[in-house]
């Protein structure tokens, strides 16, 4: 177990206040919490890319990096759209 | 030495903005510690991979990528969201009367 995979480890604890804020909260909260959570799951798996010592890992990070945006741009204009 | 301190500090960044998510009440306050956790942290992290690796390796590139990727795409991820925010509350984008003798 090296510092990346620690890194990696109690990173994934800062999903635990983003899933309480998508059941608790309102709609448009938890887009915002989905924005954050994405954000920590690529972070996660560059960390655990680097602990792997695997370069054809990093391809993950980025293409979630790339897809997580699309996905949460539909939801925040699905949302927008409607009277909560 | 160094790797193990930006990784501690991004890792520390991300931790705090999920803290923030938490601590705040509305949605738009909400948002800035989601935008914040689009450019710290990625930041330090890519820092450190680059420190590990090298710049101009393939991972080294890769987490930069990532970083820019990032702190790009969620800059305007957080105004489409700033905006549908507005709009729920607000009805409307255009400031209030308030709002505009505060500005002034």
């Amino acid at each position: 177990m090296n510092v990346w995979l620690i890194g990696a480890t109690v990173l994934l604890a800062g999903l635990v206040p983003c899933g309480w804020v998508v059941a608790r909260g309102r709609e448009l909260d938890g887009v915002v919490a989905v924005e954050l959570a994405s954000t920590l799951v690529t972070l996660v798996l560059l960390l655990l890319a680097e602990g792997f010592h695997r370069s054809s890992y990093f391809t993950v990070p980025v293409v979630l990096a790339a897809l997580s945006f699309v996905g949460t741009l539909i939801f925040v204009r699905l949302l927008g759209d409607r009277r909560l | 030495m160094t790797v193990d301190v930006l990784i501690a500090l991004g890792v520390a960044a991300e931790l705090a903005c999920c803290v923030g998510l938490v601590a705040t009440r509305t949605a738009i306050d909400r948002l800035h510690y989601a935008g914040a956790a689009t450019t710290v942290g990625p930041a330090l992290v890519a820092a450190a991979v680059c420190v590990e690796e090298g710049l101009f390796t393939t991972n080294g590139l890769n987490a930069v990528v990532v970083a820019v990727l990032l702190a790009v795409l969620g800059a305007g991820l957080a105004t489409a969201t700033a905006r549908a925010i507005r709009l729920h509350e607000r009805g409307t984008l255009e400031p209030s009367a308030t709002e505009r003798e505060q500005a002034s």
